[in-house]
């Protein structure tokens, strides 16, 4: 139990005393509110390092082509992206093992190969995309890739490698709450209030209708949002920081602050790409969206956007990488835990290392297809998320390990299975958007 | 303030003594507790649609990433699809 019943004076009457690093709270709010900060993390920081390099892409490129008009897709992901997480969250907490052991342990060694052959290759590739973020961000501001790219490779590895999962989840929260500048941003562009909740809570197409970009527009978005490395991050994130089963109501609304501040923060980058569609200026990637919006929005937009796009890039990659990590040693059977020294883990953080360095070292590589690879991952991840989630599902019904406290309720399973459905349908039209990409017409 | 060793005094204090006083510790703090453990159930009993299900979903995936992976060979001119 995470909240423990002593007796005082201890002393005097023999009673064990509380544990070192225990902190008696007499007030039942300020204990339940400690215990909610000491719980928070692993839901903030995997759902807003969700908003990464192809996040902060995606959403830009929104706002810039179609205004406020696809703000409603957001509002529909936030419970889809809840309910997701927080099956994992429940999952780590009852099992206190990661994702990929779990599916190794009760699907068996080739359903185990076959699904983290799916998450690294996907991993990877995202990998790429947010050391190409970098090199993007980094050069609008003037610096060369070839000085931004290994500076944040080292720093990156730095960042997990102090052996501590503590200090990591301080630095990383603080890195997700940098983003709060998104909301700051997306009033200094002087929205249009009215038009924005308009559209943010009817659903409805922009001006000219269906086209071929705006599904792919509308599935990018879908596939941003929610991504297969996203249930394994948390359930590893939640195993390895060894949170309670009496935390799990906490680890709950952790997940749930993460996405509503993850889907608002998403509004906030649509919003400033919609001062772009306002003023007719043509979208290529935010970085230069940033430089064409200087003269209207000034320099905390000019500036500030490429910094959040690095702030983006730089949660995207942590988190990316340890989701890979973590799934690696947990199979291996390695030491995997952020509490380890390097020493103690070398496996777990050689991986984390391998995937940092290999990712920053194709960025670097003069003329390499970065556009191709960007919309390459889009479609792996589509394709494979509707294929997590099912595991998941199967996972969460498992009575025979889970027992009938932590198995889904059968409203869990109808919310579950609608979203399996549609995101299957999702990533099937996303696969076949880009093999036939006039299907839609232009 | 002195306090008088009275009857009433000590039923205050054996009161205050036993009444719960709780704490916080951080779960990297506190000790580990025993956890659902899958070890010895084997793997998960499927019913035979299940797998198949399975199946067809691992045939769809190996599928989707061979041709993703033409169209992209594709794009980048390294193949011609035609």
């Amino acid at each position: 139990m995470s909240i423990h019943e002593t007796t005082v004076p201890a002393s005097t009457l023999g009673m064990p005393p509380a544990p070192p690093g225990a902190r008696i709270v007499a007030s039942r709010w300020k204990r339940n509110l400690l215990l909610f900060l000491l719980v928070f993390g692993p839901g903030l920081i995997v759902m807003e390092a969700d908003n990464d390099a192809g996040a902060v892409s995606t959403y830009t490129q929104a706002g810039a082509q179609y205004g406020t008009h696809l703000l409603w897709v957001l509002l529909l992901l936030l419970p889809i992206t809840y309910f997701a997480q927080e099956m994992v969250a429940r999952l780590g907490i009852a099992t206190g093992e990661g994702h990929a052991a779990m599916i190794f342990r009760r699907f068996g060694r080739w359903w185990g190969i076959f699904s983290l052959f799916d998450l690294e290759l996907v991993n990877f590739f995202t990998l790429v995309t947010e050391f190409a973020g970098i090199a993007l961000a980094t050069g609008a501001l003037g610096v060369s890739a070839y000085l931004s790219v290994p500076i944040a490779a080292v720093a990156l590895v730095v960042l997990v490698a102090t052996g501590s999962y503590r200090r990591w989840e301080r630095m990383t929260i603080a890195l997700c709450l940098i983003d709060v500048a998104w909301l700051a941003f997306a009033l200094a562009v002087h929205p249009h209030g009215g038009q924005a909740l308009h559209d943010t809570i009817v659903p409805n197409l922009p001006p000219g209708g269906l086209s071929s970009s705006l599904v792919f527009l509308v599935i990018a978005i879908v596939g941003t949002t929610i991504a297969p490395w996203q249930l394994f991050f948390q359930q590893s994130c939640v195993a390895d920081k060894r949170l309670r089963f009496a935390d799990l109501r906490h680890a709950r609304l952790d997940t749930f602050i993460g996405a509503v501040f993850t889907i608002l923060v998403a509004g906030a980058m649509m919003l400033v790409g919609d001062l772009s569609y306002r003023h007719g200026l043509t979208f290529s990637d935010p970085a230069q969206m940033a430089k064409d919006l200087g003269p209207y929005a000034g320099p905390l937009v000019r500036y500030g956007v490429p910094l959040l796009f690095i702030n983006a890039c730089l949660l995207g990659t942590t988190a990316v990488s340890l989701a890979s990590a973590w799934a690696f040693g947990e199979v291996r059977g390695w030491p995997h835990s952020l509490q380890k020294s390097v020493r103690a883990a070398p496996g777990f953080y050689g991986a984390y290392g391998a995937c940092v360095a290999l990712a920053a070292a194709i960025v670097l590589i003069p003329n390499a297809p970065l556009q191709l690879i960007i919309i390459t991952v889009q479609v792996l991840a589509g394709i494979m998320l509707p294929v997590a989630v099912i595991f998941l599902q199967l996972l969460l019904n498992d009575r025979e390990l889970l027992g009938d406290r932590w198995v889904n309720k059968r409203w869990n399973n109808l919310i579950n299975w609608t979203i399996v459905g549609v995101l299957f349908v999702l990533s099937l039209v996303l696969a076949v958007q880009v093999i036939f990409p006039n299907l839609f017409g232009q | 303030m002195a306090i008088k060793n009275t009857s009433a005094t000590l039923d205050l204090l054996a009161e205050a003594a036993s009444r719960p006083l709780p704490y916080v510790i951080h779960p990297l703090d506190d000790a580990p507790e025993q956890k659902l453990s899958g070890e010895g159930l084997g793997t998960m009993r499927l019913s035979l649609a299940a797998r198949l299900a399975l199946g067809a979903l691992r045939a769809y995936i190996l599928l989707m990433i061979v041709l993703v992976g033409l169209k992209a060979m594709s794009l980048a001119g390294w193949i011609n699809l035609g």
